[in-house]
């Protein structure tokens, strides 16, 4: 069975996660968008592949402050055509930091769930394509 | 397959005793209407609106679009999988409610989009301000599963229009459209002399307020599949995409798509139109790979020479719509592809989220991220307050007097990749 790792800020993920145990999956949580896409770049060197595009949705990156990106749990060379996607997706990100607000204290609550919950809710329809088992 | 459009003009809307067209004038019982789209027992209430081209009214947050249409000859009705049966449409006699729209208004999550001016410098900007919307804005019960309340919106917009169309069944158009799509075998042959171009059609398909329908199905859950023009213009297609405002391909623009049409008018002249090729866009890696793999085959299998490709979307549709580019050129079909661009407010960054060298055909339909100021409208339809937690609005966007500030991506179908939109780019 195939294994991955879903970085993610989005604690709605996380919860989500540690609910349903699937055991193919393995979270690796970190705080700030930012860090997702440092983790996921680092990750992407060491050898990891893309398996989630990490833009998912057409809420804008950055509008979003939440998103979750899955990768292989297995390692190989480094996959150019993954670093390839990711470094383009990183491209568009800093369009959108000159177009939103990214001071998280600014949100409502409300707005903050409803933003993890399209995060999840894509990451959902990946999770739902690939072979996972309980 | 041939599907003949009869095209009913409307000139105006009113509310009335009766829903009727009667030269021109479609007059709507709005208790009756209200009836018929509000069987859902979540629903509440439902406020009905009428917002007419140049009146100083914004409607915001706008979801779908869609046109009234009611199939009066020929196999299956509008909308097929969703309020009609599974029954192959796109063929026999179809009349449109033309200059009419329904749109649906209302808030699904904190954060909303989809701002339509139908007067000012906003309403240039998009293609709902040139028709007459009948806006549904439905109360719904609290806390409702967000899912479960998309799709009680998205359903309620599909009644409303069609319990609008119904109502041009027995009526005379005031001009017939044909448009034929033959079997493959003739279409290939119809015009040897010009080349066979299809048309790559790209669905949203990532998962909530990002999905779209074909015969009711998910597109998540689709191979990539010959469809027939008239299927789509017969609303084989459904949007349940309610995020990115200005590029999402409204049920409106699916039963209106402006490839499709400007393909049958070249058709015999400058290309021979062999077909429709409808693909997902889903977030998962090896389903981009799997799809564009299967439309690459199935065009070439076709014997298609040309393709022009449009995406619905932002961000991972880039990716796509690339590797797309890389097979169907991999095969010998020339690609020409339409998209909006994110470039930045001053269009110096890069434009989108994938590249390819193969992609070097493009025509853009706009940058959605300038800012544009939209001065206040006299009314408002829907929740204003929205602006500020909008796609494309920011905090701060809503000012006390009602003046908006915008990036051109929260404004409806601005920039729809489906080249709807009022917008291009040229290289200087």
């Amino acid at each position: 069975m195939d294994k991955y790792v879903i970085v993610t800020n989005n604690p709605m993920r996380k919860a989500r996660i540690e609910e349903t145990q699937l055991e193919a999956v393995r979270l690796k949580f970190v705080n700030t968008l930012d860090d997702v896409i440092q983790t996921t770049r680092d990750m992407i060197h060491s050898g990891h592949r893309l398996i989630s595009h990490p833009l998912a949705g057409s809420v804008k990156p950055v509008e979003n402050p939440y998103r979750s990106i899955i990768l292989s749990e297995e390692t190989g060379p480094l996959d150019y055509e993954s670093l390839r996607i990711f470094e383009h997706a990183v491209s568009q990100v800093n369009v959108f930091k000159q177009s939103y607000e990214s001071d998280l204290t600014r949100y409502s609550q409300t707005l903050l769930t409803d933003y993890q919950l399209i995060d999840v809710s894509l990451i959902d329809s990946a999770l739902s394509r690939l072979k996972l088992k309980r | 397959m041939k599907l003949e459009l009869g095209n009913i003009n409307i000139n105006d809307v009113q509310f009335g005793e009766e829903t009727a067209v009667n030269g021109g004038l479609l007059t709507i019982n709005k208790d009756e209407f209200i009836a018929a789209i509000s069987d859902d027992p979540n629903i509440l209430s439902v406020e009905v609106d009428i917002a007419r081209p140049g009146e100083s009214v914004r409607l915001i947050p706008c979801k779908d679009v869609i046109e009234p249409r009611v199939k009066v000859d020929g196999p299956g009705g509008i909308f097929p999988g969703v309020l009609a049966d599974e029954t192959i449409v796109g063929s026999g006699r179809t009349h449109v409610l033309k200059g009419v729209a329904v749109v649906t208004v209302g808030r699904v999550l904190g954060f909303q989009e989809g701002v339509l001016d139908m007067s000012g410098p906003g309403a240039r900007y998009t293609p709902y301000s040139s028709t007459i919307n009948v806006a549904v804005n439905p109360e719904l019960t609290e806390g409702l599963e967000k899912h479960h309340h998309e799709e009680i919106l998205r359903m309620m917009g599909l009644k409303a229009a069609v319990y609008l169309g119904e109502v041009g069944r027995d009526v005379e158009p005031d001009e017939i459209v044909t448009y034929d799509h033959k079997p493959l075998i003739d279409a290939v042959n119809e015009y040897p002399d010009l080349p066979r171009v299809g048309y790559v059609y790209l669905l949203q398909s990532q998962g909530l307020l990002h999905d779209t329908w074909v015969y009711g199905v998910d597109a998540k859950n689709i191979l990539p599949t010959l469809i027939s023009p008239t299927e789509v213009m017969d609303g084989a297609l459904v949007s349940g995409n309610c995020v990115a405002a200005s590029d999402k391909v409204s049920t409106f623009i699916h039963q209106n798509n402006p490839i499709i049409e400007d393909l049958y008018r070249e058709h015999g002249k400058s290309v021979n139109f062999v077909g429709v090729i409808i693909a997902n866009e889903n977030v998962v890696l090896a389903d981009k790979i799997r799809s564009s793999n299967y439309t690459a085959e199935l065009a070439a299998r076709m014997g298609w020479q040309g393709a022009i490709i449009s995406e619905e979307g932002y961000g991972n549709p880039d990716t796509d719509l690339m590797m797309h580019c890389d097979k169907l050129e991999g095969k010998g079909i020339k690609l020409v592809i339409v998209t909006d661009e994110y470039p930045g407010r001053d269009g110096a960054s890069q434009s989108f989220a994938d590249v390819t060298d193969n992609a070097d055909a493009l025509v853009s339909v706009g940058n959605g991220n300038p800012l544009v100021t939209l001065p206040p409208m006299e009314k408002v339809i829907g929740h204003a307050e929205s602006m500020n937690t909008i796609v494309g609005g920011f905090d701060g966007a809503l000012k006390e007097d009602g003046t908006m500030i915008t990036e051109i991506q929260g404004i409806m179908g601005a920039t729809s990749g489906v080249g709807i939109t009022r917008m291009s780019a040229r290289a200087y």
